[in-house]
């Protein structure tokens, strides 16, 4: 058990430090020192308001990471979280902004309106699948660079609010957004925001249904023997829609921590890469609720310790530059350690054996 | 036999796996113009010295000579230059490719840039026609039954001009009428010189065939024969401690309620010769209905048609009420058991373990199913009954169903159907792979299973096993019933005519 927990582990942590060697390296090649850099780095990030940053910046790329883990469990790749979440984050906005409630009935209803919104925007190729039999990855990507369009249009026809170069929704009012969880009052913004309950509680839920759930199970084996799930009574095409209808409602969460708790409205602030950072937190964490909390974060924290990187002249691509690479020494990552797994496995089964066998020698 | 005349010898072939040593210095030479059988029980090592042989794996020790030459294969392309091909028992096969296309697939006519098609339809059209294999060769091959997957398969290595052809189990699928036809294409090609190596478990088939016999256990030689020398059950001996399985006449009589009922039941595209023709059959409770026929005549198409997984015109009606509006899931809810043709297509997940297939099938009733939850607790504990009940060998609860060996698999779905007390059964093949001593067993759980009151509709390409099983035997052709007989009072030829389609002429 011990050693299983310590294999999973090893994988994302041999990524991690591939990615800082080989930021090192790139660091190094552009003639700056990469230790000092780092220092840097870990001087800032680990300052109370960038910790509160990355926290709360860590749970749209959370909410991102279980919508893709969702679909990753029943053999599909939803790439159109993207679109998904920017889809849901204009109809959460425009409905917390209008809804003529108190926040203890607008807030939840919020949520739940993304989350539809989401799911309707999944639901499209999930039915392209099943009666097209066209693959998800193509028509999500595709839904994506729909919804961008369908967004400017909404965006500057139907819900803008104000003129000129002002693009963006009725700002929402306090009765609508994302009230803080607790402030720590160490300085500047270092309020941590509600969002992080909402992340625990989709991270649980996650674990509940896949891991815990008739529904998870049958599930995993309609993913993973399609022919064996249908003899076993369980709809291979009913759980390929119900899979993206979650995946895509999770999904529509991801943009919400940005409208409801930093821009007050929909604009064009909103984060363009959380699906991105938020499948390399899925690949980080092996699909694990708490191994891609944990992705989540340090991909979080990485992204907010770069930022200081600028004042003191040094690339901040750095940033990105680790990202990359985690990404993909992730499968490598696995690869090694499965190997090295394999390999102790097969050293202890030998020295169970011999002993076992060296008694039966002597009863013989 | 000299050195001179042996066109492969293994000598002193060692294989370990981890601790186990799954071949423990096997000798087995072979000559050009024979048949070779190698018996011996499921987990004897028989399929790990053929894949040592045919390069899969590497062996530990020992050394392989073909035509006296030493050889050290690093891979399967190294044993097919040197003329060794091997048809495996489970096919390896692409399935959105053409039978022509799976046949000349990583050795194509033509450049390296350029798949000279014409070529290679026309080769594998010659090479079909000369071994009397009657295939489209322009099928897909997912429109292919398992008989004629393996033609495709046979047909891969004789593409590659192999004079040593391994065929692992190569009867398992085939009935009687195809078996010979199958035998009489080896036979042609053993006249041109080539060495067939035979991996089975039907002794009467080793012994009518081969000419020569080895036989392992345990990893290691225990004996070499000839077929004259020996009989079926000293060949049995050998093998196993076991006798050939006998199924005493049943003494609890068939009860009278029709358990399972099906009317016209029909299966087909509009406008084509339908797949499934008009097939009315009942099994009573306490009743084995035994379907024989050869592969591909409506069988398998059957079998979904009673699972709800393809449209079907007719009815269907299970305990007296008719289940043509139910899907899978609400049918095997009524109490259907289900022993599928392809264990490891829809019989198990392969990378899940023991206790999570124990559920497979059975995750929407209790004791797996405790409202949303599905009770791992519950699994553990039916995958242990199941493992003990039918001596399955290999691991525990928490071993993946990869692990074990194919016999054990077949006996842990069976004791899953059976352990989940069925209303009705519906079996294909259930003994299909599996050593003598696990079929013994499968064969005595059915039995007992019947003298409980199950009904089971029993679907097989092992004549021997519908003999002894059956209550009555229905036999399949063109998609219709064509004769109900009693198997107590049938020969093998009668049902060989009904089965090719040939009685009464």
């Amino acid at each position: 058990m011990m050693r299983r927990i310590l294999v999973t582990a090893a994988g994302p942590i041999v990524s991690i430090l591939l990615a800082l060697g080989v930021t090192a390296l790139f660091l190094t090649a552009g003639g700056y020192s990469a230790s000092s850099a780092f220092e840097v780095m870990w001087n800032y990030g680990i300052e109370p308001a960038s910790l509160v940053s990355s926290l709360n910046n860590a749970v749209p790329l959370y909410l991102a990471a279980v919508a893709g883990a969702f679909a990753v469990r029943m053999g599909l790749f939803n790439i159109g979280v993207d679109g998904q979440y920017r889809m849901a984050a204009l109809a959460g906005a425009v409905a917390a902004a209008s809804l003529p409630f108190p926040l203890a009935i607008r807030l939840p209803l919020t949520l739940l309106i993304s989350c539809v919104i989401g799911a309707i925007w999944a639901l499209i190729p999930a039915l392209l699948k099943i009666y097209r039999g066209v693959n998800e990855v193509i028509t999500s990507i595709l839904l994506n660079a729909i919804a961008t369009t369908i967004i400017a249009v909404l965006l500057s026809h139907v819900f803008r609010s104000g003129g000129g170069q002002n693009t963006g929704t009725r700002i929402i009012d306090q009765g609508g957004l994302m009230p803080d969880l607790v402030d720590l009052g160490l300085g500047n913004q270092t309020s941590i925001s509600a969002f992080v309950i909402v992340a625990l509680v989709v991270g649980i839920l996650y674990y509940l249904v896949i891991d815990r759930s008739v529904f998870g199970y049958s599930l995993r084996v309609a993913a993973r023997s399609p022919e064996a799930a249908e003899s076993a009574g369980i709809s291979v095409n009913r759980k390929i829609v119900q899979a993206m209808l979650i995946s895509g409602a999770i999904a529509g969460l991801v943009g919400l921590p940005h409208i409801l708790s930093v821009a007050g409205r929909f604009d064009g602030t909103l984060p363009g890469d959380l699906m991105f950072t938020g499948l390399a937190a899925t690949l980080l964490g092996r699909q694990h609720p708490i191994g891609m909390a944990l992705g989540a974060f340090v991909l979080a924290f990485v992204e907010r310790s770069a930022q200081v990187l600028g004042l003191v002249q040094l690339p901040t691509e750095v940033g990105q530059v680790f990202l990359a690479v985690v990404l993909l020494s992730s499968a490598v990552g696995y690869w090694l350690t499965e190997r090295a797994d394999q390999r102790i496995a097969l050293w202890q089964a030998v020295k169970r054996r011999i002993p076992t066998a060296a008694r039966e020698g002597v009863t013989r | 036999m000299s050195e001179r005349e042996a066109l492969v010898r293994l000598t002193g072939i060692v294989k370990r796996y981890g601790t186990f040593t799954a071949n423990d210095q096997i000798d087995v030479a072979v000559r050009a113009g024979t048949v070779h059988a190698i018996v011996g029980e499921n987990g004897a090592g028989k399929s790990t010295l053929m894949k040592v042989l045919a390069g899969d794996v590497r062996a530990d020790e020992g050394t392989i000579e073909v035509d006296g030459q030493p050889q050290n294969f690093r891979s399967p392309r190294d044993a097919q230059r040197v003329g060794i091909g091997i048809v495996h028992q489970h096919f390896l096969l692409a399935d959105a490719l053409r039978v022509w296309e799976n046949v000349v697939l990583a050795d194509e006519p033509g450049t390296p840039w350029r798949l000279d098609s014409a070529t290679a339809r026309q080769r594998v059209a010659r090479l079909a026609e000369d071994n009397n294999f009657q295939i489209d060769i322009d099928a897909p091959l997912h429109d292919l039954g398992v008989g004629d997957r393996q033609r495709v398969e046979i047909l891969k290595v004789l593409y590659r001009e192999a004079r040593v052809i391994i065929l692992d189990e190569p009867t398992a699928v085939l009935v009687p009428s195809e078996a010979a036809a199958l035998f009489r294409s080896i036979r042609a090609l053993t006249a041109r010189g080539a060495a067939v190596i035979f991996i089975s478990h039907k002794l009467d088939e080793v012994l009518a065939f081969a000419d020569e016999i080895t036989v392992i256990r345990g990893g290691r030689v225990v004996g070499y024969t000839t077929p004259a020398e020996t009989s079926p059950r000293q060949l049995a001996a050998l093998m196993v401690e076991v006798d050939m399985p006998i199924v005493a006449p049943r003494d609890i009589p068939v009860g009278d309620d029709v358990v399972l009922e099906t009317r016209g039941l029909t299966v087909g595209t509009a406008g084509e010769r339908p797949l499934l023709d008009e097939v009315s059959l009942r099994v009573h409770s306490g009743e084995i209905v035994g379907i024989a026929g050869v592969e591909g005549n409506g069988q398998s198409e059957l079998l979904a048609a009673l699972l709800g997984r393809v449209d079907y015109a007719g009815s269907v009606v299970v305990g007296g009420r008719t289940i043509d509006d139910l899907g899978t899931k609400d049918r095997r809810d009524l109490g259907m058991g289900y022993i599928p043709e392809d264990r490891h297509r829809d019989g198990l997940v392969l990378d899940f373990s023991l206790a999570e297939n124990a559920a497979l099938g059975y995750q929407q009733r209790a004791p797996l199913r405790r409202g949303w939850w599905f009770s791992r607790a519950s699994a553990t504990r039916v995958a242990r009954d199941i493992i003990t009940r039918f001596d399955v060998r290999g691991g525990g609860p928490t071993a993946t169903a990869a692990s074990l060996s194919g016999g054990n698999q077949q006996k842990f779905i069976i004791g899953r159907e059976l352990g989940s007390h069925p209303t009705v059964l519906v079996a294909a093949h259930p003994t299909r792979g599996v050593d003598i001593g696990a079929q013994s067993a499968v064969w005595a759980e059915l039995v007992s299973a019947r003298d409980a009151g199950l009904g089971t509709l029993l679907v097989s390409a092992d004549l021997d096993e519908l003999l002894a099983l059956s209550d009555r035997l229905l036999v399949m052709y063109g998609g219709r019933v064509v004769a109900e007989l009693d198997p107590r009072h049938v020969t093998a030829t009668q049902i060989g005519e009904h089965m090719t389609g040939t009685h009464g002429r």
